[in-house]
């Protein structure tokens, strides 16, 4: 290919030799050797979910496959069904998926444990199967950790950044003269202050569980309460008290009637018809409240970063990525499309359909500037909270019976259970998941 | 007496068609709410108080079922998948269900019934492994197989009830007349368990025609059936409801047609007139 | 005395054979993978094999495990009051049906609409219509003057309201199995009692029910294996929630399998909810053994 077989050898084994000794430390290499036609005629079978980053790649594939001469085949599915065929598909050794989405904040450590990633730190550092222009320190230093399992590999390439912000609107705040809430401590007075039920609810957050797991750290985090403290659960804190009592009773008070069964659909429907107040939640559902033909207050709603508490200032983060199936036959080929899907050209065609990406450079570019989709206040909002962004999920293998866990907790005190005793129970059952599926 | 015969029949004929609509009233309520879902824009789908008759009225949810998927190429598999797994299970099942009714199998239909019971997740992985070894993945012969095991249980349980009214009187008058078992099942047993095989065919094609989980796993690009189309209006931050609602009413027009085609074979007051006493 | 017996003894096994075939082998392989995988321990890891531990995920279930144990007697319960419920409409709508009129075969089509719409679609459109706020249940029992329900959005009322999808989609097919069932009852009963005075009521108890009873257990059946293994409307509309109030076992295994990834303790469950299903069964079988011919 036109480099030295030697000189690349020894710059891989200084490379691997990195890789073992500490996190993945990106050193340019040189920029020769790198084709993207590079495995031409090759097909690549992928699995999707639907999310509105792939509804946006979708449409651009063809100019993938033209501009490597793949043929590429793929299947999009929602989360949940996508996992289960994965799931089949991978227990059954198919080799059937070259390249997947997947949602790191369910998926990390579970997929990476079972063997299903394959690691990309030796693609990443391969000048032949990396575009020179690629950049992986462009990626946010949160995407980078979000992305990286604790022995170095890099399991994906950070696709779509979820954080959490503050929905309000700005009509009901402007008529009582409000402004977003700073702190937590701010926030219950303002509930109070707009609730007038039937027409107008104070605050609507969800409560189904699993699904609430991800919005209540937007409210554990900023009280100085955690999941895990040393590896050890820490559901039972004073701090994880405090702020369980502080989500469910919000809601049991200030919330619309059946809060307790709602998710992100309920929610935002409820939202959308004007009939709620404040709603904090992913950043991307704010696509829909700007567009007339599905939201009733288009123009009134108001984008601010999450109030900050006594634990410090937080947006729980969740990231998904493209990653390369372990049982993949063409495994650079898929790399070269997990490359392509998430490259400052991608990123930028997404930015500008509304869909946040980790690339800080995405965020600069002209063309985001030149023609917003949103609101300014959206994408203040949003960068800022990236900024504060935290892992709203603890990286264990067991993530998903932790959010049922947590998530149970939180539906028995939005009807009524005091929260110290389920808690003690969530405590529980918590413990004894790690014990059980970690180490 | 004629009069009031006359009064007391008419009021029998009202109160028949209001009992029937009673009875029918949720079923219609809740497909004309369907139909309307699909003709609303998305900000009305929602809204409260429901707009039941005035609304806008936007065809933007069936455009969208049609182009955002090739509606007919799913259609059309739903179709031969249905269809195929219905006269297959017919051809195998009704002869084991009066073999079963005659000669009392009962242990045959427990090991009938067994695949009906299992769990459908035990299937998966098995499955995939088992198609996927025979490089049937994305065809329909392992659609057809696998939906199998749900219309074959019921056609066979179904109609071994249907067969035991077969009064053996008229077999046996046909087996004395040189007619072969064959000949039984096939001229006289058949005829009188019409209604029955009418009703299990359509039970049979409408499970087919509903079946999502075997499909998401068997079914490729080539093969992918109906409720797959459905499914993929829940995305990440939205449910399209125009565009589901309008999915989910043209994935019943068809099985309707089927429907209200075989239903004329429903007759009522057959007789088993043909035994002479 | 029966000369079929005698006739052609062949056709006792030639007839089923095809059927009994196809089934056995579809189901062999799935049924053997289900049992070895219960009685290991495994996380569908690609890294590591599966690790035999005998039968301890059973003793998992049986002993240990509140929550498949709460799930066994939601389970239960639910298809007692869903099945219940179906059977008493089924028929009722089945006796109304079974005569000519005019528009019948329109009106039976329609009755059966329920059936035919994908269940994920009518789960969706259910989950709109219960919405407390937005939702058109509630504008209509507003309506009438009544308090405004939760539906599915609280613990106390979820698992009713979800019986109510149930019963509203599966109704038309104990209708449309007992419809079959009247159009073949035999004519001469009838005639025979009408010559002897019977009411038309006495006529129902003891001609068309007994005679009708067979072919309804089997439809009472099918309803009843497809009720314990409820899962679609469940999983749409409450995911088992609020806090497990909807979990069935169906529910758990498949959060065990595919979000939990325990694959072994699954494949246990899976026997576990095979054993109770066939249990059900064989009971109701009985049942129709002892009103058949």
């Amino acid at each position: 290919m036109g480099a030295p077989r030697l000189s690349r050898r020894t710059f891989l084994q200084a490379v691997t030799a990195g890789v073992a000794a500490g996190p993945f430390v990106w050193t340019p290499a040189r920029a020769q050797g790198f084709t993207w036609k590079r495995f031409q005629g090759k097909e690549l079978f992928l699995l999707l979910t639907k999310h509105p980053f792939i509804e946006v790649l979708e449409k651009h594939i063809p100019e993938f496959e033209s501009l490597s001469g793949m043929k590429v085949k793929w299947e999009t599915l929602p989360e949940i069904q996508a996992r289960q065929k994965m799931t089949v598909e991978m227990t059954a050794n198919s080799g059937g998926i070259d390249a997947f989405f997947t949602s790191l904040h369910v998926e990390k450590k579970r997929f990476w444990k079972a063997g299903w990633y394959h690691p990309l730190n030796k693609f990443l550092a391969d000048a032949s199967l990396t575009s020179p222009e690629f950049d992986w320190n462009d990626f946010t230093p949160g995407a980078r950790a979000g992305v990286t399992q604790p022995d170095g590999s890099i399991s994906a390439l950070a696709a779509f950044v979820d954080a959490n912000v503050f929905f309000y609107r700005k009509d009901l705040f402007g008529a009582k003269g409000l402004t977003p809430p700073k702190t937590l401590a701010e926030l219950e007075p303002l509930v109070k202050k707009l609730h007038a039920p039937p027409a107008t609810y104070g605050i609507v957050l969800r409560g189904l569980k699993n699904a609430n797991a991800t919005q209540y750290p937007s409210i554990l985090f900023p009280m100085g309460g955690t999941y895990l403290k040393d590896g050890k659960a820490a559901l039972d804190s004073k701090e994880q008290a405090a702020a369980l009592e502080m989500y469910t009773s919000l809601l049991r008070q200030y919330g619309p009637p059946g809060v307790v069964n709602f998710n992100w659909y309920e929610c935002s429907a409820s939202f959308m018809q004007g009939q709620v107040a404040i709603y904090m939640d992913g950043v991307n559902f704010a696509s829909q409240f700007e567009d007339a033909a599905k939201s009733k207050v288009v123009g009134k709603v108001g984008y601010a970063v999450l109030p900050s508490g006594p634990g410090g200032h937080f947006s729980p983060i969740y990231i998904t990525g493209m990653a390369v199936s372990s049982q993949s036959t063409s495994k650079e080929a898929a790399y070269l499309f997990t490359q392509w899907a998430t490259s400052k050209t991608n990123m930028v065609r997404e930015l500008m359909a509304g869909v946040g990406v980790g690339r800080s450079s995405t965020w600069d570019s002209a063309e985001v500037k030149a023609k917003p989709k949103m609101p300014a206040d959206w994408y203040q909002a949003y960068q800022a909270s990236l900024k504060i962004g935290r892992q709203g999920l603890p990286e264990i293998v067991g993530v998903t019976e932790y959010r049922d866990i947590i998530g149970v907790a939180i539906q028995k005190g939005i009807e009524g259970a005091p929260a110290a005793q389920v808690l003690a129970q969530a405590q529980k059952d918590f413990q004894d998941l790690l014990n059980r599926t970690e180490g | 007496m004629v009069r009031g015969g006359a009064w007391r029949r008419r009021l029998s004929t009202a109160g028949f068609y209001a009992l029937a609509a009673v009875f029918m009233l949720p079923t219609i309520f809740v497909f004309y709410w369907m139909l309307t879902l699909s003709l609303k824009p998305q900000i009305e789908a929602t809204a409260y108080p429901p707009s039941f008759v005035r609304f806008t009225v936007t065809l933007a949810g069936y455009r969208e079922v049609f182009t955002k998927y090739p509606f007919f190429l799913y259609t059309w598999n739903s179709l031969v998948v249905a269809t195929g797994c219905t006269l297959l299970g017919l051809a195998v099942g009704l002869p084991a269900a009066y073999s079963i009714a005659r000669w009392k199998q009962q242990r045959l239909a427990v090991v009938i019934l067994v695949a009906r019971i299992i769990p459908g997740i035990a299937y998966l992985i098995p499955w995939y492994i088992f198609f996927r070894s025979l490089r049937m993945v994305d065809t329909y012969g392992a659609l057809i197989l696998t939906h199998l095991i749900v219309g074959l249980p019921i056609i066979i349980w179904v109609m071994i009830s249907f067969f035991e009214d077969v009064p053996s009187d008229l077999e046996d008058a046909a087996l004395i007349d040189g007619c072969s078992q064959l000949g039984v099942f096939w001229r006289i047993a058949l005829p009188l368990v019409k209604p029955g095989v009418v009703a299990t065919a359509i039970l049979s094609f409408v499970f087919s025609w509903n079946n999502f989980l075997f499909s998401v796993i068997l079914a490729g690009r080539q093969t992918r059936t109906l409720p797959i189309a459905v499914y993929n209006m829940i995305s990440y931050e939205e449910i399209n409801w125009g565009t589901l609602a309008a999915a989910a009413t043209l994935i019943t027009l068809p099985v309707l047609v089927v429907a209200l085609l075989a239903q004329r074979h429903i007759v009522t007051g057959l007789t088993f007139g043909a035994v002479k006493q | 005395m029966s000369l079929g017996r005698h006739a052609h003894r062949h056709a006792q096994w030639l007839f089923p054979a095809p059927a009994v075939l196809l089934v056995a082998v579809i189901i062999v392989y799935p049924i053997v993978y289900t049992g070895w995988m219960s009685l290991q321990e495994w996380f569908a890891s690609s890294l590591t094999r599966p690790r035999f531990i005998g039968l301890a995920n059973y003793g998992k279930i049986l002993l240990g495990d509140p929550r498949f144990r709460e799930a066994v007697v939601r389970t239960l319960y639910f298809t007692l009051i869903a099945v219940a419920a179906e059977t008493l409409l089924g028929v009722a709508m089945a006796l109304l049906f079974n005569r000519e009129f005019w528009g019948r075969g329109l009106l039976r089509t329609l009755a059966i609409l329920p059936m035919v719409a994908t269940p994920t679609a009518i789960a969706l459109v259910f989950v709109m219509m219960y919405h407390p706020t937005l939702g058109v249940a509630n504008y209509l029992v507003t309506t009438l003057g009544l308090a405004p329900f939760r539906w599915t959005y609280s613990s106390s009322t979820a698992l009713y309201a979800l019986a109510l999808v149930d019963v509203w989609q599966w109704t038309p097919l104990i209708m449309l199995i007992a419809l079959a069932g009247l159009a073949s009852l035999p004519r001469e009963p009838y005639e025979a009692a009408h010559l002897d005075g019977a009411t038309a009521r006495q006529a129902f108890w003891h001609i068309t029910l007994p005679l009708l009873r067979p072919t309804l257990v089997v439809a009472i059946l099918f309803r009843a294996i497809d009720a314990l293994k409820t899962f679609d409307i469940i999983f749409v509309m409450t995911q088992g929630g609020p806090a497990n109030a909807t979990e069935t076992i169906n529910l758990l295994l498949f959060n065990q399998a595919f979000s939990y990834f325990n694959m072994g303790y699954a494949a246990s469950m899976a026997v576990a909810l095979f054993a109770i299903v066939l249990g059900s069964s064989l009971i109701l079988i009985k049942v129709r053994r002892s009103t058949a011919w």
